[in-house]
């Protein structure tokens, strides 16, 4: 197995791709290029699912690849879930 | 060290194109002679069925894109003979008349002429197919240069394991292919929703740009017509419990199948694009659909990457499936016919695995089969462009 459990895909994204199941309270370690660091789970995430580097305030836009995939329906905080509940789309809406 | 192949074998049709298969096409055009065009395929070892189903109903837009599907399907390269079976005369011999022209062997079959008896047109139709069979078995394979090989990517049952591996490295087999005079193409255009302004960019004229994002307007007016919610159509159900949140991020990761060469052209459902380099296919995106229209433009083979697994395969243009999720990879280890999980877990480089992956295309191309053509997974679906998304 690798030395990371996670992987940041661009720096400018807020979010890091989870490699494996990560449990609540374990320390992941992020891959940024070649640098790895070290962030607590704050709940599951399970394998390739998203969760949040950097603080991110409701409404701002969320970059993975280093582009938008939509904006945050809710304030995130670090080694948090990041997914439907709290991320949704900028496109095609009906609102 | 493994040699680096250049070339694949191939069989030579009639109208300049290369096959990588030999089969022959019963192909049904009306509903109402769909079951005896299965039971004659089902006696002919080495034939494929198509079952068109609508006949008369399609109108505008959906009319042309049956009629360009059906003769698309029909001259494919991986088709060495058809069968034409129709309760229409006059659009079989509308069609017949098309396919004469790439000067393949085929024939006729209206159940009109059977006395409108099914069985009958069963007699007959395994009398003349035998024959067609015949006809085209024995046929040998050549040494083909690459550049006459048109490939498709697809995606099915994605997570974000696709837009991290699977994708990225199907990415690199473009590039490859353009890079070699061949021809590659994605399509889904739904999924470029997000992403439409790094596929815009590398368009080879003003007019393909436009193209593009018109194209990807006209899909995100048509969600917002129909009232719904994409998250939940488009990423799915099963996108989702997979990890993918936004259509954003799906097609982010959806277009890294394309690669990075130029964009050439954009074509409707089942129109083949002209000249080497990449292409894009304004077309639906619901797998069945999206491969059939691949197929009907004339890819003789579809790399197909998916995140959960995904069974579903192309019959005419041989498909092949690739993971990078490890779940997966152990899950259906003896499904998937290319596997990645080793780059995703950063034991492998996506370079080294694209030159593996090149190989099982090479492969594939020369005979070898997909795992869905030894179970027989293949099937075709004509898109309805009035109401799919």
């Amino acid at each position: 197995m690798s030395n990371w459990d996670a992987i940041q895909l661009d720096n400018k994204d807020q979010i890091a791709t989870a490699l494996k199941n990560i449990s609540s309270g374990e320390a992941i370690r992020v891959k940024s290029g070649e640098v790895v660091s070290v962030i607590d789970a704050m709940e599951d995430i399970p394998l390739c699912h998203k969760f949040a580097i950097a603080k991110i305030t409701a409404g701002e836009a969320i970059n993975k690849y280093g582009e938008p995939i939509g904006a945050a329906s809710n304030d995130i905080g670090i080694g948090r879930h990041v997914h439907i509940h709290n991320l949704k789309s900028l496109r095609a809406s009906n609102k | 060290m493994s040699k680096v192949k250049d070339s694949f074998d191939g069989f030579m049709r009639a109208d300049g194109t290369v096959g990588v298969r030999n089969h022959l096409l019963v192909l049904s055009i009306t509903g109402l002679t769909g079951p005896t065009a299965r039971r004659i395929s089902g006696q002919l070892a080495g034939s494929i069925v198509v079952d068109y189903v609508y006949d008369s109903g399609p109108v505008g837009e959906d009319r042309a894109a049956q009629e360009r599907g059906l003769l698309g399907l029909a001259l494919n390269p991986n088709v060495g003979a058809v069968l034409l079976i129709s309760a229409n005369p006059p659009r079989a011999e509308a069609l017949a008349e098309k396919i004469a022209k790439a000067n393949k062997p085929f024939e006729v079959l209206i159940l009109d002429d059977c006395g409108h008896d099914a069985l009958v047109l069963t007699e007959r139709g395994l009398e003349i197919g035998q024959r067609l069979q015949s006809e085209i078995d024995g046929l040998a394979r050549e040494p083909t240069p690459i550049s006459e090989l048109y490939v498709a990517m697809e995606c099915g049952r994605s997570d974000p394991s696709s837009g991290l591996v699977s994708n990225p490295l199907m990415g690199l087999i473009s590039d490859r292919l353009v890079d070699a005079g061949a021809r590659a193409i994605i399509g889904e255009s739904v999924e470029w929703l997000g992403a439409e302004h790094l596929l815009a960019k590398r368009a080879v004229s003003p007019n393909v740009k436009q193209q593009i994002l018109d194209a990807v307007s006209a899909r995100e007016q048509a969600a917002i017509d129909a009232r719904i919610d994409l998250t939940g159509n488009n990423p799915g159900p099963t996108n989702i419990a997979a990890g993918l949140s936004t259509i954003e991020e799906k097609s982010l990761g959806n277009i890294a199948k394309s690669g990075g060469r130029p964009i050439q052209s954009l074509v409707r459902w089942a129109e083949a694009p002209d000249g080497s380099g990449m292409h894009l296919m304004d077309a639906p995106a619901y797998a069945p659909e999206s491969l059939t229209g691949f197929a009907a433009s004339g890819t003789q083979m579809i790399l197909f990457s998916t995140g959960v697994g995904n069974s579903f395969v192309n019959s005419i243009a041989p498909t092949i499936k690739i993971s990078g999720n490890p779940e997966t990879c152990g899950r259906l280890d003896k499904q998937l016919d290319f596997k990645c999980s080793e780059v995703f877990i950063g034991e492998k480089s996506l370079e080294e695995a694209s030159e593996e992956m090149f190989d099982v295309m090479l492969d594939t191309a020369s005979g070898k089969e997909t795992w869905g053509e030894i179970i027989g997974e293949g099937g075709e679906a004509f898109a309805r462009l009035g109401a799919s998304i």
